[in-house]
């Protein structure tokens, strides 16, 4: 299957008062065209930031990618001009984003939300326009299109907003969705809407989506393929069903053990002790081995890349096995 | 009950072409509920009336001298509230009075307004060493007493009405530079920003189409509240002998010419005293009703 992204050894670090911080180490991970990967973690671990450095919308007057590469279509898009990257941007690859309520701009009407990718990346005329966008808010589900595309944001409620936001994302249809956590602020019914929605809309498209989430039983319902990040490194890759049947590294095996099943009523969930550590704080070697049941003597060393099954894992624990050639450092 | 209202929401609903329009009339419904707001809104429109049609209705030549006649009291002659010591009619230069004030308020907002937000808008926007510069600029300015800074502006400019608008506008412009580029940093951050960048939007385009349209609210709530400023900083001035000059009638050079005579003719001080507070209530009790209706979801 041919790559649609590609990213290798990716680091970013980050210029602060208080000196410099480095919240991507080395990230390589592949995406393949009508794929979606998702990528899990906790709270803090770089997956925002890496697709925020995929997409070119790091701030710039702080941020910087001190190291690696970004192919998108096989073409390097790290070191390409301000107006460059926003061609790619709306129209080959985009992005939505957590917060529907706030990701509208409240002083425009949605038609004319919806009409500015259009006017940027294509020549439709005025109806064309009109009848596009028409089209693409009855593929989010919208019904009353004539009505809707009149109405302010703070008219429709926090799922329809979502609609119009996935709507603003696909309407030039991207090769790339990259989705930062689009369902976390929905409520669950929602939700099961919104991740029909874009299976669908992959489906039609042929469009391969990157997807940012906590939750664990949106990546099984939806991803093909899993990555799994800790503090800026990617610490365990599988397809979705190795990953849930077999999890090698201990942080996913702590993920999915702090995951809620339905059948059963334990006392008290389970919980990864202790906190991520902050990036200026991490412990020498295996940046996990303080939080991690299993640490033993070599995990004061960085610990090697190896392929398990099929599986890619960060971790000494299967060090001896070690099949794959090694990547990173 | 209850069914009643759920009943007018899906109207409202299904009907955005009848919701749109009704948003004025709901603007008018909303500042009749309020005493304070609709108070304010008809001294406003008062001293329009005033300020457009006052040279018809007043009964003397505000300029004509006639020192037979100086220092009347009210209700004598005709003259509604007395002479002053040159024997021109109050009323009459209280009425004309109320042309210099309007314009000297709306003029000085509307320029101070647009190069403040100019300011604020780039400074926001671009931060860096242009927002460390144009900001220092409105610390040091801002450190100086209002007044002293348009006195000593006035001072150097020369008098006349021309003078003291340009003196007011060089003091004035640092408050909305200061609050437009408070507003631009907190918009720059909103997430629609960030989506708008991400649907390919240029950095220029952002700033002029997406975030200039969400400072509305907080410049008009600002410019109502400013104009009573302006229209009092420019009374200050003129009472301390700058600004507007005689005979031109203003509130500010009558109170200074009323001063010396405010033991035995109170009325030379009194009326355009008055005038001066009520439109500076007027305005404010507007303003701050308006801030009200505005500021809610910003």
């Amino acid at each position: 299957m041919k790559n649609i992204l590609d990213v290798s050894n990716l680091e970013v670090k980050f210029q602060t008062r208080r000196g410099g911080v480095q919240p991507l180490r080395g990230v390589s991970f592949r995406v393949h065209e009508g794929e979606t990967l998702g990528i899990v973690g906790e709270s803090g671990c770089g997956k925002s930031v890496t697709l925020l450095s995929v997409m070119g919308l790091l701030p710039n007057d702080m941020a910087e990618i001190s190291k690696g590469k970004v192919l998108f279509e096989d073409q390097e898009i790290t070191h390409l001009k301000e107006h460059e990257r926003r061609k790619l941007r709306g129209s080959k690859m985009s992005m939505i984003f957590q917060e529907p309520m706030t990701s509208l701009n409240p002083v425009f009407t949605i038609g004319d939300q919806l009409s500015q990718p259009l006017r940027k990346h294509t020549k439709l005329g005025k109806k064309e326009m009109k009848k596009r966008i028409i089209d693409m808010l009855k593929l989010v589900g919208i019904s009353r299109t004539e009505e809707i595309i009149h109405q302010y944001p703070h008219q429709l409620s926090g799922g329809m907003r979502q609609r119009v936001m996935i709507c603003l994302a696909i309407i030039c249809e991207p090769q790339l969705l990259i989705a930062d956590e689009p369902t976390t602020a929905l409520d669950v019914t929602i939700q099961a809407q919104i991740l029909d929605l874009l299976k669908k809309i992959k489906q039609k498209n042929n469009m391969s989506i990157i997807f940012i989430t906590h939750d664990l039983g949106v990546v099984a319902e939806l991803c093909d393929r899993v990555i799994v990040m800790y503090t800026g490194q990617i610490v365990e890759e599988a397809d979705v069903r190795t990953f849930f049947n077999s999890p090698k590294h201990p942080y996913s095996k702590g993920l999915l053990a702090s995951m809620p099943k339905e059948d059963e009523r334990k006392q008290k969930l389970y919980a990864i002790k202790g906190n991520v550590p902050g990036l200026n704080e991490l412990p020498l070697g295996c940046s996990f081995s303080n939080r991690c049941p299993m640490a033993f003597d070599r995990c004061k060393m960085s610990p090697p890349v190896v392929k398990v099954d099929g599986q890619i894992c960060r971790c000494w624990l299967y060090a001896e096995q070690k099949v794959g050639e090694q990547h990173g450092e | 009950m209850t069914n009643v209202v759920r009943k007018t929401d899906t109207e409202e609903k299904s009907m955005p072409v009848l919701r749109r329009k009704s948003h004025f009339v709901s603007f008018f419904s909303d500042l009749i509920r309020s005493k304070t707001g609709l108070a304010g809104f008809f001294i406003i429109c008062l001293l329009f009336v005033i300020g457009i049609i006052g040279f018809l209705i007043v009964p003397f030549n505000p300029m004509d001298t006639e020192t037979a006649q100086k220092l009347l009291p009210p209700h004598t002659e005709g003259h509604l509230m007395g002479t002053d010591q040159l024997g021109r009619d109050v009323f009459s230069r209280v009425i004309l009075g109320t042309r210099v004030s309007l314009t000297i308020g709306i003029v000085t907002v509307v320029l101070a307004g647009v190069i403040g937000t100019v300011i604020g808008v780039l400074a926001g926007f671009f931060r860096g060493w242009l927002d460390m510069v144009l900001m220092r600029i409105v610390d040091v300015q801002l450190s100086f007493p209002f007044i002293l800074l348009v006195l000593v502006v006035n001072a150097v400019l020369g008098s006349g009405l021309k003078n003291i608008i340009i003196s007011l506008i060089i003091a004035g412009w640092v408050v909305f530079a200061r609050v437009v580029r408070s507003e631009v940093l907190a918009i720059r951050e909103k997430e629609f920003i960030i989506a708008c960048v991400a649907t390919g939007v240029s950095g220029w385009e952002i700033m002029v189409k997406h975030i200039l349209p969400n400072l509305f609210t907080p410049i008009i709530v600002l410019a109502s509240l400013q104009v009573a400023n302006f229209i009092i900083a420019e009374a200050s001035v003129s009472f301390l002998g700058f600004g507007v000059q005689p005979p031109q009638p203003a509130w500010g050079n009558m109170l200074n010419e009323g001063k010396d005579y405010i033991f035995n003719a109170w009325w030379m001080i009194t009326f355009p005293g008055l005038a001066i507070v009520i439109t500076a209530l007027g305005i404010n009790l507007f303003g701050d009703w308006l801030r009200d209706e505005l500021d809610h979801d910003l």
